[in-house]
């Protein structure tokens, strides 16, 4: 693994201006909240940069005080970086006592998804690559005040043309489609009991009312999330 | 611009050309709802030429069903006469769908180097069943689509079969004529289809082999002839302009061109929710056909009216049949049916989760039965003669009356009650005296008696005398105090927050709020009580419209794609033009910016209904009650927005056309016709003249 303070240590975004998309080279900058070290995350890390061809720099979180901080600022230091950020969870209390803890193999991701376009878009060739790796996918949607439909007929024929839609749009390959009610970071939360890994695509913009998703998110992860920023 | 041999194009007119330019991938299915061609028995999604199958099903014939192995009636899916090619295929393109003549052309630029095409298709609403295609592409065009092997062949006819699992089939025949490219021509090909469909059996190859015989022998730009006569003539007694605002104009001829090509107007109609232009509901037919869409047929075109009632008539054996099974008399029409008449309605649906749950509306969802004998009393009241309803119609009205009758439950002091029904608020299910339905319903009863006097039908006086006697005695939820109809039995009594308490209007009141919920709220899902006074304002307390709409609009979410038309027309009648005008435009939007997320799946007929509805009963003030009106009533309510409302419509067997301005309306018409204006009653002679 690269030395997390040498030029290319989320360092490749100073030889390009657009953010990183599969099939081109990068790094893949793994924030690790609170230990130096990936922990039992690191066959999902070596998975990751297998997957997508990418090199892994390690970078300790800049702050350890708290989660909520953490979440803080790991957005800031994220949304510095043009290449994928991986964000290691929390250390459950066992690893911050160095016991010793079971090591997790990528097997299944956990994506929202919204239904814009861009994240349509760019979330396709990676969910590919995920799945030609073996690893399962799971597609979430969460309706929202915000992202639900205005006008909805009622279970039955509306709700399944809608999901045909749904999933014409934006399954990719053979994922699993989840649809959830309520805020999206709540949804990941109440679906990521399986999943060892939750992809989310975002516009690097940390600052305070945008990215509630991924803030959220990132507040209640107790596995990766990787943070892989829209053209 | 045409491709080669099919004639010159019509001129450019933004008010009558809907375009599409290269939208979002993600769109491409709503585009080809957008756009699709019709017949009134055939159904072209606009699939791109060298789109495959996986674009979902691109052609369906009206009333032709497949049942899955899981028992679900669908529309069966008809073989394709527009796919040409495969491959990658090339960018959407520029698409224009020409109102006036139904043409879609698409025009591709070769920015990619990938070649260009140029394609113009039709349905031939003079021909049904009859289609056209002509394609003309560069040799990069032709390798890229894969078409370099239809080159051996000039001329081909081919046959092509979908049988349905129903008994029933759909037999293409199509003549293809290819010319390959060279330098000074690019490639082109033209196709003709005839298309042979029969519900309940093996469709005929001759029958298609001589219908394809005389399409090749008009040739296609014969075709194309006679396709722009037949449109004009459908126009001349349909259109709808708002003189000031083009974007609407086009907008709601876009929607009354859709109304048009999908409904035949010989035979039988079976309508769907989202007609000939999507899968959506399966194409099992509902209330929207009835209610929503009859109407502009009923005015504009009495034949297609006339074919959707025929629907209805050839299914009353199975109305019949479930009303015996309910342990009724008379008819009781389903909420959803397909071929034989037989409820269709699921028992069981997928939610938004797509957790599976009960679906209710076939059980209870009975209006649907006195929406029928209002659809029938419609045509005649339009056409201003009693003989349908004398004749073929008279079952709808008088059947649906003795079920009705059957249906009622009297109580100890008399008073008669419809218990256990869906209104068509349909976040409330399973509720007693539902305003709408029992106020309808003593409608079906008080029309069945007047068509049993007016026959002076001595066996049937008696039965008669108790429909009219149930129907006065039918809870009708009327506050003479309030003036206030309550929405059915218990409503008042619950939570009464309105929609803006909850969110910006409109919202779906049930994603939002989540069903448990929301059911102990006064929220409404669309017009229930407004719908009586929509539907039958005569029958409906004098003055109650305003009370009503004060006290139901605020509740309402409109999270039904059949409630901003409604209010639009309401809110016009109250006087309420500018509220109307908003209303209208929400309405509007429902398949333009996707309301529902589900236009990819067709269009939103009954809405496209509902909005003609707003335009000519709302905005104009057109009101048709009987079929022995004396005269047109009008009374127009413009916004200050428009300059002028132009409405042309048939009345009574006359072509009459309405200019409405604000306080003054100019009536033409080709024959002398009776008219009331501001409740002055003056008889115009042909060509017209201005009152106000």
């Amino acid at each position: 693994m690269t030395d997390p303070h040498s030029p290319r240590a989320g360092g490749s975004t100073a030889a390009r201006m657009q953010p990183w998309k599969p099939g081109f080279p990068g790094s893949l900058v793994v924030i690790t909240r609170s230990v130096g070290q990936p922990g039992p995350w690191a066959p999902v890390v070596a998975s990751l940069a297998a997957i997508f061809g990418l090199d892994p720099t390690i970078e300790a979180a800049p702050s350890e005080r708290t989660r909520r901080m953490g979440v803080v600022a790991v957005m800031a230091r994220a949304a510095g970086v043009l290449d994928p950020v991986l964000v290691l969870p929390a250390p459950e209390p066992a690893e911050e006592l160095d016991v010793q803890v079971a090591e997790r193999q990528l097997r299944r991701a956990l994506v929202p998804f919204d239904t814009s376009p861009q994240v349509a878009e760019a979330i396709r060739p990676m969910l590919d690559q995920l799945q030609a790796a073996g690893v399962e996918v799971t597609q979430i949607h969460a309706l929202t005040v915000d992202s639900a439909p205005v006008m909805w007929e009622g279970p039955g024929h509306h709700a399944a043309a809608w999901h045909t839609e749904l999933r014409r749009r934006h399954q990719v390959g053979d994922a699993a489609l989840a649809v959830a009610s309520g805020p999206p970071a709540l949804a990941v939360a109440a679906h990521s009991g399986d999943a060892d890994l939750v992809l989310l695509c975002w516009k690097r913009r940390p600052t305070e009312g945008r990215a509630r998703v991924i803030r959220g998110v990132l507040a209640s992860a107790t596995i990766p999330v990787l943070l892989t920023a829209l053209f | 611009m045409l491709p080669d041999g099919l004639g010159a194009a019509l001129p450019p007119d933004p008010t009558w050309q809907f375009v599409v330019a290269d939208g979002p991938a993600l769109r491409r299915r709503v585009e080809e709802s957008w756009l699709c061609v019709a017949d009134g028995e055939l159904g072209t999604r606009a699939v791109l030429e060298e789109d495959g199958d996986e674009s979902g099903p691109g052609v369906v014939a009206a009333g032709i069903y497949d049942r899955g192995a899981d028992g679900t009636v669908t529309l069966a899916e008809a073989p394709s006469w527009v796919q040409v090619g495969a491959g990658d295929g090339l960018p959407p393109g520029r698409r224009v769908l020409d109102l006036r003549d139904g043409v879609l052309v698409r025009e591709t630029a070769d920015e990619a180097g990938d070649g260009w095409l140029r394609s113009a298709r039709f349905a031939c609403i003079a021909q049904p069943g009859t289609e056209v295609l002509a394609v003309e592409l560069d040799d990069k065009a032709v390798r890229r689509l894969e078409l370099t092997r239809t080159s051996a062949d000039p001329e081909r006819v081919d046959f092509a079969e979908r049988r349905s699992s129903m008994g029933g089939g759909i037999l293409a025949a199509t003549r293809t004529r290819w010319r390959p490219g060279s330098h000074r021509l690019p490639a082109r090909l033209e196709r003709i289809a005839a298309y042979a469909v029969a519900p309940r059996r093996r469709p005929s190859r001759a029958q298609a082999e001589e219908k394809l015989a005389q399409a090749c022998a008009r040739g296609a730009a014969g075709l194309l002839e006679e396709q722009r006569r037949a449109w004009a003539a459908r126009w001349e007694h349909a259109d709808v302009e708002v003189v000031g605002d083009p974007e609407l104009t086009l907008a709601v001829r876009l929607g009354l061109f859709h109304l048009m090509a999908s409904v035949a107007d010989r035979g039988e109609a079976a309508l769907g929710p989202r007609g000939l232009s999507g899968p959506a509901y399966a194409g099992h037919v509902l209330w929207d056909a009835d209610v929503f869409v009859l109407p502009f047929l009923a005015a504009t075109h009495p034949p297609a009216a006339r074919a959707l009632l025929e629907y209805r008539i050839r299914r009353l054996p199975a109305a019949r049949r479930a009303a015996a099974l309910h342990d009724r008399d008379g008819a009781r029409f389903p909420w959803e049916s397909a071929d034989d008449g037989a409820d269709v309605t699921p028992t069981v649906g997928i939610d938004e989760h797509g957790t599976e749950v009960p679906i209710l509306a076939g059980r209870l969802e009975e209006h649907i039965t006195a929406d029928v004998a209002w659809a029938a009393w419609q045509l005649a009241a339009w056409s201003g003669r009693f003989e349908f309803l004398d004749g073929p119609g008279r079952p709808l009205v008088v059947d649906t009356a003795r079920y009705w009758a059957s249906r009622v439950r009297v109580d100890e002091t008399g008073k008669g009650h419809l218990d256990g029904v869906i209104g068509p608020d349909e976040y409330h299910e399973d509720v007693d005296d539902n305003a709408f339905t029992n106020n309808l319903a003593a409608w079906n009863l008080r029309r069945a008696a007047e068509l049993v006097e007016r026959q002076n039908s001595p066996g049937e006086a008696d039965e008669a005398a108790q429909w009219s006697a149930l129907a006065d005695g039918l809870a009708d939820g009327y506050d003479s105090n309030t003036g206030i109809y309550e929405q059915f039995a218990g409503y008042d009594r619950l939570q009464p927050i309105t929609a803006s308490d909850v969110g910006s209007v409109p919202f779906a009141g049930d994603l939002v709020l989540g069903r448990a919920r929301l059911v102990r709220t006064q929220l409404i899902k669309q017009a229930d009580v407004l719908m009586l006074h929509h539907m039958v304002p005569d029958a409906t307390a004098p003055g109650s419209l305003g009370p009503n709409l004060e006290h139901y609009l605020p509740r309402t979410c409109h999270g039904s794609s059949l409630s901003p038309s409604v209010h639009a027309a309401a809110l016009a009648r109250a006087g309420r033009v500018d509220e109307a005008r908003s209303l209208l435009e929400l309405a509007v939007a429902v398949d333009l910016d996707d309301l529902t997320a589900t236009t990819a799946a067709g269009l939103h007929l009954a809405n496209l209904g509902g909005i003609w509805q707003a335009l000519v009963e709302g905005f104009a003030g057109v009101r048709v009650t009987r079929p022995d009106d004396r005269a047109l009533f009008v009374d127009p309510r413009i916004p200050t927005q428009w300059e002028e409302l132009r409405v042309r419509l048939s009345w009574h067997g006359r072509a009459v056309r309405l200019r409405c301005k604000d306080g003054a309306v100019e009536v033409g018409c080709d024959l002398p016709l009776v008219v009331q204006v501001g409740g002055r009653t003056t008889r115009v002679e042909p060509p017209g003249r201005w009152l106000s």
